[in-house]
């Protein structure tokens, strides 16, 4: 399918289109579908004037998720203790689009600091899912992923530190990207867990997915784990150009039999999936089935980490330079400001920030941390054997349905399921596509797949000969 | 199981809301403890892990800087500007008990 | 104070690296003083949400050549550590720092320095040594913590890269201290790492312990004389503890320079838990044999070598040495000199350091060579040598030549030019005692009185005359008058 983003570019650069029509349309949509669905923490109400009439994003607006820094557009995080927060910088992948000449129409919803699977742990209340209201969207980029799956916009960013591009990509039915660790600069993205985080782009088409891609991921000096990529414009071509039907034939898939035949995974799911494998055969595709066990305890180790980076990183929200404050500071000591400031905090990020610091804490820190560490490192190497010789990881995009809205998510062990197959990407710091193959019902059906690093290039070229197959 | 061993109690809690900084109610103690154990208990799963020795603290290579000045394109005030500023300086609590 | 063989002193040095251009983290300035509050700053060392460190390349190296100057052993990879506190100085409420574990490591551990006190060598063990930031800086509206309502922060200073030098307990008493510090500053002024005159440059950590007792932390003394009566004032206070029988707290205690005392805080150091964890956004920078064998062949020449070849090669004298090198402009300054002259070395040492320097005054001292160009200098000091000028002549001229005067149109306006000696002389010294009559019965009863003759003697001869050669032509004269008198009074 045509890239959406591309038609109008190309249009206006023919003078064939309108400038403003494509922004004047996002606002509309905007307009009425967010207050249904909950979507935008802020959202802007004009469209700007002076529209850039050239730039690989010109005239085209974009939904960014809010623990991305856009400087004079407040960044909340969607957290109380970020309420007010306008920053007087913007995140390097910002600079980057708006200088192509995007218009960002608005922050989008998320999980607190992006603590949470559902989108439910916002301060600004949950996102619903747009294609039933009941059900939650997946987190923690649910306003980005109902962006674009409701229509208001064909391309928007998000974050994924533990699943948080790809899971609300297939919970929403549409295309999600975690890149390779270090491809798209993290400067300026509100950091939860440094070894992890990466900003994604989340699209409308597979097309749409690889066009936005192939403009922000570059090298950033000022991001010290960024590194530059070896494609040279291969990804904006794959964005351009036909889907090329061979690569289907040039890969080896491998579907890891635990995370399928999980405990959890709901069987209607399952046997999609299945039908979706089958599809994929016909098509020349050759998938084999592993069997890796470990993978199971992928969630375990991931949460060990996230948690004890996330207490760090969120040390410094104290209200002192900025943020919420309750208190003011010739009211009390230092210690007494940061505890009744911090005590702003949603209560998914409190426990997580606690049992951070109770993980580093003197004492624990062999016992888990270093465990943890060392069980991330036997982790990659067996997804090393696994991906080695062309090899590529296949699993559900979700191996359940999206889940009620209201759902309870205190214990973390009930989304085992969903968090295995979507942290391993993380832990490893592999490149990850969630890719949308139909429905079930309103129910969206996906798979996710695993590549090498650097291996987006591939990734995307199976994602458009997926999306036509599928079509 | 070591989550056996160490001491669940609401001292732990104190101890967590003390070095995170975070005030927590009476209620959000209790919470928190049950919590932890529940959530402790699904980490504790990893120790069966016959892991590596290896720790990975990183997945990218280590990079450099050349000793360059640049001059920020804000200014401080502009950085700053929703601290409490007194003669350009930011206003923070006092670091003196008493 | 003597040296106490009970006393155990151990530093804690955190050295600014004020060569570097930038902070250790990011592109500011590290140029902070003197400027207004929070105008060098950047969203990086404000640690604002999204920003990330990227290390400054020349504070690595800067710390490699300190590690080998202090013979140590160098990790094979510089790593990060984040320290966990919250204090309104520390924008993330954590500092970028190393450890010692963890999987992470110092930059270099177990050298050493050898120094001097009381004529003999001493040898310092040096633990380890860390690059880590530096925090912002408080000051308070009142003027003093005690009684203002709450804090001002500048954060300025906040990222400038500091290197952080842990010694063994190998120091018994202040005077040992002191001349350690003294050397350590020397060696890192030639390895420029860091210009001390610039103010809080340097802050020292003391642990002191008496024989057997704990150990206690007296932290942030600033200069070098706090440092001095901060450890006076500490082994004070733990002996007359330990002699009504109370066992000495292992704490931290900070010094009050006002009061000048030590001053316990109500945090034990012990209840800390700093949760320390290898940074998550600096992954390791491998250190290659090659880079520190750049770095090795690159060294500047360190204080002991130039120290001896002073010794050796000019012939100046150990103690002048030790002078010349305590400031490397200096040394480097006399060495540029004595290209240009033959005079003796320990003559221009001398007259460099007891003559010079005092007129250029220690805060110009880096900049000897454009007060007085050492051609000048030694201009001056050949002709000393060459006999064409006295030693009263250079003493006099070399205020001048500091307030900017050359030496060859010095020399020629004043008429110093051109030593008065023998035969001239002698004429001059009978011209003198015939126009001095008075004075010259006082000196043939009183000798001292024949000071004044030569005064007199070198006014008459625009101080070019060699006083000595002088004195003796008076007093030869005044030996032949006093034999022609006899003679007259014998007959």
């Amino acid at each position: 399918m045509k890239s959406r983003v591309l038609s109008f570019v190309e249009d206006l650069r023919r003078g064939a289109a309108d400038q403003y029509k494509y922004v004047e349309k996002a606002l509309e949509e905007a307009a009425k579908k967010d207050p249904k669905f909950n979507i935008f923490i802020t959202l802007k109400g004009e469209i700007p004037e002076n529209l850039a009439l050239s730039g690989k994003l010109a005239g085209v607006p974009v939904a960014i998720k809010d623990n991305i820094v856009t400087k004079d557009l407040r960044t909340t995080c969607a957290s109380k203790i970020l309420e007010n927060f306008v920053p007087k910088y913007s995140a390097t992948v910002v600079k980057i689009i708006e200088k192509e000449g995007a218009v960002i129409i608005g922050k989008t919803n998320m999980d607190e600091f992006a603590m949470g699977a559902l989108g439910t742990t916002s301060a600004f209340g949950p996102t619903l899912n747009p294609l039933d209201v009941k059900l939650s969207p997946g987190g923690s980029s649910s306003g980005s992923a109902a962006a674009v799956s409701s229509g208001i916009v064909d391309i928007a960013l998000g974050s994924d530190t533990g699943g948080s591009v790809r899971l609300p990509a297939a919970w929403t039915g549409v295309f999600g990207l975690k890149p390779t660790y270090g491809a798209v600069s993290r400067f300026g993205l509100i950091s939860y867990a440094d070894s992890m985080d990466q900003i994604g782009p989340i699209a409308s088409t597979a097309s749409d997915l690889a066009y936005l891609y192939s403009i922000i991921s570059s090298f950033d000096p000022l991001d010290p784990t960024s590194s530059g990529n070896p494609w040279g414009n291969k990804i904006e071509r794959i964005a351009r150009e036909e889907p090329d039907y061979d690569i289907l034939r040039s890969i080896k898939l491998k579907v890891p039999k635990e995370l399928v035949e999980h405990p959890q995974a709901d069987d209607s799911i399952v046997k999609e999936f299945s039908r979706a494998l089958s599809k994929l055969e016909s098509e020349g595709a050759e998938i084999s089935e592993i069997s890796e066990p470990s993978l199971l305890k992928v969630p375990q180790v991931y949460y060990i980490i996230a948690f004890s980076e996330a207490s760090s990183n969120l040390a410094r929200f104290d209200g002192v330079r900025y943020g919420s404050r309750v208190i003011m500071p010739e009211e009390v000591d230092w210690d007494t400001y940061y505890m009744e400031n911090r005590a702003l905090f949603g209560w998914e990020v409190k426990r997580r920030i606690m049992l951070g610091a109770f993980i580093l804490s003197k004492g624990y820190y062999e016992m888990y941390y270093s465990m943890a560490l060392k069980a991330r490192g036997m982790i990659k190497s067996k997804v090393e054997q696994m991906l080695s010789g062309g090899g590529i990881i296949l699993t559900p995009g979700s191996p359940i349905p999206p889940l009620p809205i209201d759902y309870d998510a205190t214990d973390l062990s009930r989304l085992n399921a969903v968090d295995a197959p979507l942290m391993l990407a993380n832990l490893t710091g592999l490149p990850a596509i969630t890719i949308p193959v139909g429905k079930r019902g309103s129910i969206p059906i996906s798979i996710q797949l695993i590549g090498s690093p650097w291996s987006e290039d591939i990734l995307l070229s199976i994602a458009k000969v997926t999306e036509e197959i599928f079509g | 199981m070591p989550t056996e061993n160490i001491e669940l109690n609401e001292e732990l809690v104190d101890k967590l809301s003390w070095l995170s900084r975070i005030k927590l109610s009476e209620e959000e103690k209790i919470k928190l403890l049950a919590e932890i154990k529940i959530i402790l208990s699904y980490i504790d799963e990893i120790l069966t892990l016959e892991a590596g020795s290896e720790e990975i603290t990183h997945l990218a290579q280590g990079r450099v800087r050349e000793d360059i000045k640049l001059n920020s394109t804000e200014t401080g005030m502009e950085l700053l500007h929703q601290s409490i500023i007194e003669d350009g300086y930011v206003k923070a609590p006092k670091v003196y008990k008493g | 104070m003597s040296s106490d063989t009970d006393v155990k002193i151990g530093l804690e040095i955190h050295v600014q690296l004020t060569s570097l251009k930038t902070k250790l983290f990011c592109s500011c300035s590290s140029d902070y003083r003197d400027k207004p509050p929070n105008t060098n700053v950047c969203p990086v060392c404000l640690g604002l949400p999204g920003s990330l460190p990227v290390v400054n390349q020349k504070a690595i190296e800067k710390a490699l050549r300190v590690a080998i100057a202090l013979n140590m052993k160098i990790a094979e990879k510089i790593s990060w550590a984040r320290k966990h506190y919250f204090y309104p100085d520390l924008p993330k409420n954590y500092q970028i720092t190393q450890y010692e574990g963890k999987g992470v490591t110092s930059i270099a551990k177990e050298g050493y320095l050898e120094y001097h006190v009381n004529g003999n060598v001493k040898t310092a063990r040096i633990r380890r040594i860390n690059l880590e930031e530096d925090p912002g800086k408080i000051v308070y509206h009142t003027g003093s913590m005690l009684t203002s309502k709450y804090s001002l922060i500048d954060y300025n200073r906040s990222g400038i890269a500091l290197l952080e030098i842990v010694t063994e307990p190998d120091f018994s008493s202040p005077r040992e201290v002191l001349a350690f510090l003294h050397e350590l500053r020397t060696l890192l002024e030639y390895l420029d790492i860091a210009d001390f005159k610039l103010e809080g440059s340097m802050r020292v950590d003391v642990n002191i312990s008496l024989a057997g007792g704990s150990r206690v932390e007296v932290k942030n003394v600033g200069s070098l004389s706090d440092i001095e009566a901060a450890i006076i004032y500490e082994v004070t206070r733990q002996r007359s503890l330990a002699e009504k029988g109370v066992k000495v707290e292992m704490e931290t205690r900070h010094w009050d320079q006002e009061r000048k005392v030590t001053v316990g805080t109500r945090t034990k150091e012990s209840e800390e838990d700093y949760r320390y964890f290898p940074d998550p956004n600096l992954p390791p920078v491998y250190i290659s044999p090659n880079m520190l064998e750049d770095l090795s062949n690159t060294m500047p020449e360190l204080p002991q070598t130039v120290r001896k070849k002073l010794v050796q090669v000019y012939g100046v004298s150990e103690y002048l040495s030790s002078v010349l090198v305590s400031e490397k402009k200096l040394a480097e300054y006399f060495e540029e000199v004595m290209k240009r002259t033959n005079i003796d070395g320990d003559r221009a040492a001398s007259i460099i350091v007891n003559d010079l320097v005092g007129w250029v005054g220690e805060e110009r001292m880096n900049q000897i060579n454009k007060i007085v160009p050492a051609s000048e200098l030694a201009e001056l000091l050949e002709l000393l040598k060459r006999g064409t000028i006295t030693i009263k002549i250079v003493k006099e001229a070399i205020p001048e030549l500091v307030s900017g005067k050359r030496t060859r149109e010095l020399l020629a306006s004043k008429g110093w030019i051109g030593k008065v000696s023998g035969h001239e002389l002698a004429e001059i010294v009978d011209t003198v005692l015939k126009e001095n009559a008075n004075a010259v019965t006082d000196a043939l009863n009183n000798p001292k009185a024949i000071q004044h003759l030569v005064g007199k003697v070198m006014e008459a001869t625009n101080k070019r005359a060699d006083p000595k050669e002088a004195f003796e032509l008076i007093s030869k004269k005044l030996e032949e008058f006093k034999a022609k008198v006899r003679l007259q009074e014998d007959r």
